[in-house]
This record gives structure tokens, sequence and C-alpha cells, in this order.
């Protein structure tokens, strides 16, 4: 809880000619996961875009600590999973993997897979898989990449109640580790810094 | 480097992972054929052998503007496409990889087959080398253009109309150049300025279209 990495000052963003955010400032520091809350539609997922460089035309300032790169050190699970329906879960992370040379923790795929206990659908495609399945192909990229920034766009949708846990403790691995999470739901979570988007 | 080869590795498994990606292109391009020689078999009285590689030529330009719109598209729809934006170092060459894996899967196939096609309908070996060359570097650049007009139109739903309205202006070039080259080989007169004229619209786009995509996709992710 000490260094400022990614700080926003008063950010806003207008879409449709609707104003949907409006001077949203805050300092997010390392070892902090963060829960943005609000109804559906005040901007959550936008406000993700914006701090994870995909929305680029906005007011305000968005500040990335020098140490930080977002091309090395930051990862965005979307509403989509990102993963490619055609391909098998291990073509899906080899993928991944090899995009963001990081290849070396390719062994720990099956280990993953088998703490979720989906170990048996590594050479399935995805098609195949349900919902909750895809979802969690999509959260274990985040313990293989290991980068520092995760941004979640409400990652625990869709998920039972073992899974969620098991991915708590993950997050707190992550969190130990120095790292920092970003994520959104329809509600305050009491584990995390709560802010809510009005 | 290692990104521009993990990318081509993952198209290529996706195109070749459904046939429909490599065989339908073949397919129009028979049929097409098939459908111009029917027609035409009585009315050029046995002159259509100098206007097939023409016929093959704007086939395979047709067949490749038919499925340009999905180069990016796939990608945009299960959100993969945000994580090559937000991870790449350089998204010029990440693109650029896209471009080509679609090139070489989809296309280069179809290339081979017109090449064949030619050869057996005119057993003329000199032009359908000619044919096979100009076909490779016209394609080639149609591809690269696609590319910039696809990431422009990504976020549009029902884009193929704006998009072949992009690209048109800039394939014409291509095109009179290219059936020239293939023309002037039939005819026995030199041809080696078309390819060059080719080579020089391909080295243009190679430099300009990278870009540009990138700029396109950003924007339609914005």
């Amino acid at each position: 809880m000490d260094r400022t990495i990614i700080s926003l000052e008063n950010v806003g963003l207008i879409k449709q000619e609707k104003q949907i955010l409006n001077n949203i400032s805050m300092l997010i520091s390392s070892g902090q996961k963060i829960n943005i809350h609000g109804s559906n539609g005040v901007g959550k997922t936008s406000l993700l875009k914006i701090i994870s460089g995909i929305t680029s035309q906005y007011s305000g300032k968005v500040r990335l600590d020098d140490s930080i790169s977002m091309n090395d050190d930051l990862f965005y699970i979307g509403h989509k999973y990102g993963l490619k329906q055609e391909l098998t879960v291990r073509e899906n992370i080899e993928f991944i993997l090899k995009f963001n040379n990081k290849i070396n923790t390719f062994k720990n795929l099956i280990e993953e897979l088998k703490y979720y206990e989906i170990d048996n659908t590594i050479d399935y495609k995805i098609k195949f898989l349900s919902h909750g399945q895809k979802k969690i192909v999509s959260l274990i990229q985040l313990s293989l990449l290991s980068f520092k920034i995760w941004v979640l766009d409400e990652p625990f949708t869709g998920l039972d109640k073992k899974t969620i846990d098991r991915f708590h403790k993950r997050i707190e691995e992550h969190i130990n580790a120095d790292g920092i999470v970003i994520s959104t739901s329809h509600s305050s979570k009491d584990d995390f810094d709560n802010i809510e988007l009005l | 480097m290692n990104t521009f080869i993990s990318i081509m590795h993952r198209d290529m498994r996706v195109i070749l992972n459904s046939g429909n990606k490599v065989f339908m292109p073949i397919i129009y391009l028979l049929l097409v054929l098939t459908f111009f020689s029917i027609s035409l078999a009585n009315s050029t009285s046995g002159g259509y052998e100098r206007i097939v590689p023409q016929i093959i030529w704007l086939a395979c330009l047709l067949v490749s503007l038919i499925n340009m719109e999905a180069l990016f598209k796939e990608d945009y729809e299960d959100g993969t496409l945000e994580n090559i934006v937000i991870n790449s170092d350089a998204l010029e060459f990440n693109v650029l990889a896209k471009i080509l894996s679609y090139w070489l899967f989809t296309i280069t196939p179809l290339i081979i087959v017109g090449f064949i096609m030619n050869y057996l309908l005119t057993s003329d070996l000199n032009t359908s080398l000619v044919l096979l060359i100009s076909l490779i570097l016209g394609t080639l650049t149609i591809s690269l253009i696609g590319g910039v007009a696809a990431s422009l139109t990504l976020s549009i739903k029902g884009n193929n109309l704006l998009l072949s309205t992009i690209v048109l202006p800039m394939d014409i070039p291509v095109l009179i150049f290219g059936t020239s080259s293939v023309f002037n080989a039939t005819s026995g007169v030199n041809y080696h300025s078309e390819l060059l004229i080719l080579l020089l619209l391909l080295i243009l786009f190679l430099i300009i279209s990278p870009f540009a995509s990138a700029l396109g996709l950003k924007n339609s992710l914005d």
C-alpha cells in the first residue's frame, strides 16, 4: 500500500452526446484491489477501458508510474472472453503466452486447470465449453501471465461459489505480491476497496 | 518478432481448422470460370482462351474482396483483438502479421489453383507464370488495402458495402496493371513494366497499410 501506480485526474467521458463519466479522480497503489460498482450504464466498463488504454477519447488525465508499461504489465479481461472459439484451451493459452513472451509458464497450465477442476477440458475447443468454463480459462491467463495489473470486467458473474473462492485465493496471492486488481461488479464487496460510480 | 510469429501461427490454426475459409475461395474461382466458359463459349469464336487469364485475375480480385471484412471481425467479436491492441509493443507489425496470414492461408491456395486452371485451359506456360507472379503481387496489395478498409469499418454492422466502396478506387490501378500484364503476355508483348508497377504498388502499401490499419483498429475499439 505504498507507491501510486495509476492516477486518474478529472477523467470524463462523453459518448453519443451523453456525459457518462464526470470528474473521476483516484489513486491506485500497488497491493490494492479495487471494486468499481454502480448500477447498469454508469460507465464501469468505460472506465476500465480508459484505464487500460483502449479508449483514448476522454477528458482529464490517466498517468501510469514510470516502472509500468501498458504493454507488458496490464492485462484486460472484458465481457468477451478473449478466447478463440475454434482453438482448444491449450492452443489459446499457448498463443497468449507466446504473444506476451511468457511461454515458460506454459507448463503450469495443467496445474491451474486442475486447481479449478477443469483439467479434462484441455484439448476441447473453446466453443464446446460452458460459459463458466470459458470464464475460468480466461481467468487462468492471469495467473500464468503474472502481469502486475489485472483489469477485470465483472470477473465473478457466471461462476459458482467454489470457483469464486478459488479465484479469490489467486487474487490474494497476487495482492501479496504487490499486484493490482481493478474489477467491476454491481454491488460493493467487503474485502475490496470500493468505489461507487453514480 | 516473437509476437509476429505467434499471431501468424494462431491465425494459421484458426483458418486451417475451418476448411471453409480455404476452400470457399477456390470453389468461387471454379464457379466463375465455369460460368464464364459457358456464357462466352459461343460468342468469342475461339478467342476464349485469350481472355482466360484476365477472367482468373478478376475472379481472384473479387473473391479476395468478399472475404476481406472477416479479417479483423472474428478477433473483434471474441475480444482477442483488445488484448492484441493493449499488449502490443508495435501494433503495426501485429496487424501486418494478421494481413499476411490472411493472404498466405486463404489467398495463396486460390492463386495456385488459378495458375493450374490457366495452364490447363490455355496450355501456355509463359502466360501462366506471368499470371502467377502478377497475382502474387496484386492480391497481396489488395489484402493490404483491404486491411485498412476492414480496420476502419470494423465497428460498423453490415460493413461490407462501405468496405468495398473504400477499397474500389485503390484497387483499380492494381486491376489495370494486373490484367494488362497477363494480356501482354498472351499477346507476346513485353510485360515487365506492368509487373514492376505492381511491385511498386505493393511496396507502397506495405509501408502505408500497417500504420493506417493499426490506427483504424485503435479507433474502432474506442
